[in-house]
């Protein structure tokens, strides 16, 4: 009996040890006197760390389930979930300084990150409908406090409460899906589900397609792929910076992996049904936020919707049941973080006038005032323009080509117009630095946490360009088992 | 000299090393702005003598690529880092490394904000544009002609006035018409062939359909490239406002790009297609040709002049290419070179007559006789005079012509008798037109620094038209490999 119960411990460790560990620091930090914040902030990127250690230490070749089936480990399971404590580590290390300048410095912002990716890394590693419920639960829970944390402001505390109702209703349309499909196979189990549509044969019932649908459909709310962006326009204009960034990434990256995991890997012969799907989900979020940031001038917005537009992008990979196509998605995940967070990097440090300000028109004439700034912003920003030969080209050229051997042409050609059409609103923001005349400089003095985080993503962008072959190696051992 | 050396690496990136160090450089911005002139002049001065090097070590009797280099770059797809020179790609890296300090020299004073950023700009722009002529695979050459177009546009934008919009509009346009064709042109080839390498390529064999697609898919950046009509609004519009960094660039050199494109992607890997188009093209570039001429026969002012003829210059480039005969492309790639040398020096003379005598040419120069004498050379130069570069040039492509149909020879023929007529009449409304009074124009000679510009370009155009040999053995081998592919198949 103790021989069966400690590996699955063993399987859940970071997981066991984040929440253990979060609890401590808030105990810790509640009784603290001064300097909570900060003590909390070190600490808790300490505990990702180890948790990240944790993950590699057991790490895999298989698949392996635990607590039942509840739980899966694989190493595509382990990628993602590094990508994420990565993610969340840099947010909390983003935090610390704009916080503190800001005014919303409190102890309980890194404690709600470590519960927002606990929530994320049960999403990533469920295997039951019921754990992908949990950890949908806890990882939205922490985003909406987090949303609204300015408690001084009424706009955000409004902007809170819109998010979440509206993540309310995905979750809605979430556990729909989860009971019909739980109605026509029997079991809530990925495994178990997985078998009992097998068994069925030809006879699919309607039903457990219209369960599948919803399922998906509250999953793509959640990350709010169109049409369920409402939230990103409004959330993102009244969160503060690091928590915009939080939740571009770290959900998406999640939902993605999890999308992965159960259609690829065990709906499998159900590739004909849920294709058409998730094509029609990844042209729409390609094609609309790409119009949509044509005519924005908010710069938080504006990345907003290209972060969008590259999910939908990353979603053809998964419409393509290739091999070549999960591991271009993890490649892209990758390089989507770095980007995302060099850019989201330089709008934190855009004060002026000890304001931050994040209008596309206070970027004018930057590469005079700041130029190295400018330089990590032009080299983000045309990794995510997809301009060769930076590094979200090789990205995209990946997903491109494997889009191309499954001969989806026209997902392809809706792939490269609607990068060109996002590449044109990228370019004017940096028309808009380099071209245009310096009015009022920016503030200098960025934050060393903030010149860090620049500093590597954009290094790290520079060297995938010339060296992608680790990467790419590692994405292609941990899609090897699907 | 020693072969282990990756000299084309070298060429291509040292540029890049000089951006770095330019990078670096801290203080006021006027010493700020010296320190990156001198230090981008010390980069690509022994660039220049690399790439003489290179020449030195060209065997022109072997065919075939030479100083390869190869490095597997994204070894998972197949697509590798490889660099290699033939007898077309040689000359057009040597004119680079030439015409880049050139450049750099005649902005030496006239640039006066903002050098630090032009310097760096020039050298990635040296970097990208060597890189793309010494690139055989196809994914690397798109990621050089596109990462070339970067700098390009960021130098319109920045140091030309009142052009920032036009320059970003302008890219944006570059995106759609050179990025989606090339993009979608390698990801078919790569679908099909698995395979980006361009040796391994120039064996493979394509559908009749797929060239002919294929074929247009690359026709559309490389025209856009060399700025023939419908897309010779990019260099018009500036109107010779700007620095003459930018026009000397744009004019000189990436019309280069769109010609060697041609010659290295469409016609080798496409030879069904290019029979098959190649007559159209022929007659399309006669018609830019003659387009070009009727606009230069209404002389508005000198720069316009100037401008309209380096597009014609193109336009004869490219009757010479798409004669597809030996004599053509030869004539074609002659041309090239000579027009890079002869349109660099026009345009440095136009710049001399609007920012430093800050006179229309039309009124005599009386005291400044050097300039005289090397103004009316390039002017000689443009024409084709026999001695100078273009002649021989002009001799080929007539050559080639000929070989192709009487018709053509006809047209051509007339073309020149009618740009000689022409030049000649600006020539005088030039030299010889009204006298304005001399105390209000400054009537410096050429400097030392001028004369250092210029008579590199005089003495390699001189070169050019009195010993050609050296040139035309080094070209004569890879154009045969072409022309005899071409040859062999039959005409459908």
């Amino acid at each position: 009996m103790s021989t069966m119960v400690t590996p699955a411990f063993v399987f859940a460790s970071a997981e066991i040890f984040l929440s253990l560990a979060s609890v401590f620091i808030l105990l810790v930090a509640v009784f603290r006197r001064k300097g909570t914040t900060t003590f909390a902030a070190w600490a808790v990127v300490g505990v990702f760390s180890i948790a990240a250690i944790l993950i590699l230490s057991n790490s895999s070749d298989q698949m392996k389930t635990a607590f039942f089936g509840l739980f899966i480990t694989s190493p595509h399971t382990e990628f993602v979930k590094i990508l994420i404590l990565v993610c969340s580590a840099l947010t909390v290390i983003l935090s610390n300084d704009y916080l503190k300048r800001e005014e919303i410095s409190r102890f309980e912002f890194p404690i709600l990150i470590v519960f927002a990716t606990l929530g994320m890394m049960i999403i990533v590693s469920a295997g039951d409908l019921i754990t992908l419920y949990l950890g949908i639960e806890l990882q939205s829970l922490a985003c909406y406090v987090l949303v609204s944390i300015r408690t001084d402001s009424f706009k955000s505390i409004k902007s809170g409460f819109k998010y979440f109702l509206i993540g309310l209703l995905s979750s809605i349309i979430f556990l729909y899906g989860c009971s019909l499909i739980y109605v026509f196979s029997g079991a809530t189990e990925f495994i178990k589900i997985s078998q009992s549509i097998d068994a069925l044969e030809e006879d699919l019932p309607i039903g457990f397609i219209i369960g599948l649908i919803f399922v998906i459909l509250g999953l793509a709310s959640k990350i709010s792929i169109i049409p369920f962006q409402t939230r990103v326009e409004d959330c993102d204009k009244q969160a503060p910076v690091p928590v915009t960034i939080f939740l571009l990434v770290g959900p998406k990256i999640a939902v993605l992996s999890l999308l992965i995991q159960f259609l690829a890997g065990h709906l499998w012969f159900l590739f004909d049904q849920w294709q058409y799907i998730i094509i029609a989900l990844a042209s729409i979020s390609m094609f609309f936020p790409s119009l949509m940031m044509l005519f924005e001038d908010n710069l938080k917005r504006l990345f907003v919707y290209g972060a969008t537009a590259q999910t939908g992008f990353a979603l053809m990979g998964l419409a393509t049941g290739s091999d070549d196509g999960f591991s271009s998605i993890l490649i892209y995940f990758c390089i989507y973080l770095t980007m995302n967070f060099g850019v989201f990097a330089i709008i934190l440090s855009m004060r002026q006038k000890k304001q931050a300000v994040d209008s596309v028109r206070h970027l004018a004439g930057l590469s005079k005032s700041h130029p190295f700034l400018a330089f990590s912003l032009l080299v983000a920003i045309f990794s995510m323009a997809g301009i060769p030969p930076f590094a979200g080209f090789l990205a995209k050229w990946f997903i491109l080509i494997s889009v191309m051997d499954e001969k989806l042409y026209l997902l392809l050609f809706m792939g490269i117009t609607t990068s060109c059409l996002a590449a044109v609103s990228y370019l004017r923001i940096l028309k808009i630095m380099y071209l245009d005349e310096l009015s009022e400089p920016l503030d200098s003095g960025i934050s060393n946490e903030a010149q860090f985080v620049i500093f590597t993503t954009i290094a790290l962008l520079l060297l995938f360009s010339f060296v992608p072959d680790p990467l790419i190696s590692v994405a292609k051992a941990a899609v090897s088992y699907l | 000299m020693t072969n282990d050396w990756p000299v084309l690496s070298i060429v291509t990136f040292l540029p890049l090393a000089g951006c770095f160090f330019i990078m670096l450089t801290r203080g006021e911005d006027e010493a700020v702005g010296k320190s990156s002139q001198y230090i981008a002049l010390w980069t690509t001065i022994p660039t220049l003598i690399i790439s003489l090097f290179i020449w030195v070590n060209y065997d022109s009797s072997l065919s075939g690529f030479q100083m390869l280099e190869q490095a597997s770059w994204i070894s998972d797809i197949g697509i590798k880092y490889q660099l290699g020179i033939d007898g077309i790609s040689m000359f057009l890296i040597i004119s680079t490394a030439l015409l880049i300090p050139i450049c750099i020299f005649a902005t030496w004073k006239s640039i006066k904000s903002r050098v630090r950023e032009h310097m760096i700009v020039l050298l990635v722009l040296e970097t990208t544009i060597i890189g793309s002529f010494c690139a055989l695979d196809i994914f690397l050459f798109v990621c050089f002609v596109i990462a070339a177009t970067i700098p390009l546009h960021l130098m319109v934008g920045m140091w030309e006035k009142n052009s920032r919009y036009h320059a970003f509009f302008n890219f944006s346009i570059n995106i759609f018409l050179m990025f989606i064709p090339l993009l979608g042109a390698v990801l078919f080839i790569y679908g099909s062939k698995s395979t980006t390498d361009l040796i391994i390529l120039n064996n493979a064999n394509f559908s009749r359909n797929s060239q002919i697609w294929l074929f247009i898919a690359f026709c559309i950046p490389f025209m856009t490239m060399m700025t023939l009509f419908p897309f010779h609004k990019r260099i018009l519009n500036k109107q010779g406002d700007g620095e003459i960094g930018t026009l000397i660039m744009l004019t000189c050199i990436l019309t280069k790009m769109g010609v060697y494109g041609f010659l290295r992607f469409s016609i080798p890997l496409f030879p069904v297609a290019t029979n098959l188009f190649a007559p159209y093209m022929l007659v399309f570039t006669i018609v830019i040709a003659v387009y070009a001429l009727i606009i230069l026969m209404i002389y508005k002012n000198f720069k316009s002049f100037v401008l309209f003829t380096l597009i014609l210059q193109m336009g004869l480039i490219t009757i010479g290419v798409f004669s597809v005969t030996e004599h053509g492309i030869r004539g074609g790639i002659f041309m090239m070179l000579s027009h890079s040398f002869v349109g660099a020096g026009l345009i440095i003379c136009m710049k001399i007559f609007s920012d430093r005598l800050k006179a229309e040419p039309g009124h005599l120069m009386n005291g400044i006789p050097t300039f005289l004498i090397i103004h009316v050379f390039i002017l000689l130069a443009v024409i084709g005079i026999p001695g100078t570069g273009s002649f021989i040039g002009n001799l080929s492509i007539i050559l080639g012509v000929i070989e192709h149909s009487f018709l053509t020879l006809i047209t051509v023929f007339t073309l020149f008798m009618l740009l000689l007529t022409c030049l000649l009449c600006v020539y005088k409304r030039v030299l010889f037109g009204k006298v304005l009074n001399h105390n209000k124009i400054n009537m410096r000679d050429l400097s030392l620094r001028d004369l250092g510009i210029l008579s590199p370009l005089i003495g390699l155009v001189l070169w050019m038209g009195i010993y050609p040999m050296p040139f035309l053995n080094v070209m004569s081998t890879s154009i045969s490999s072409i022309t005899d592919d071409l040859k062999m198949l039959p005409i459908n």
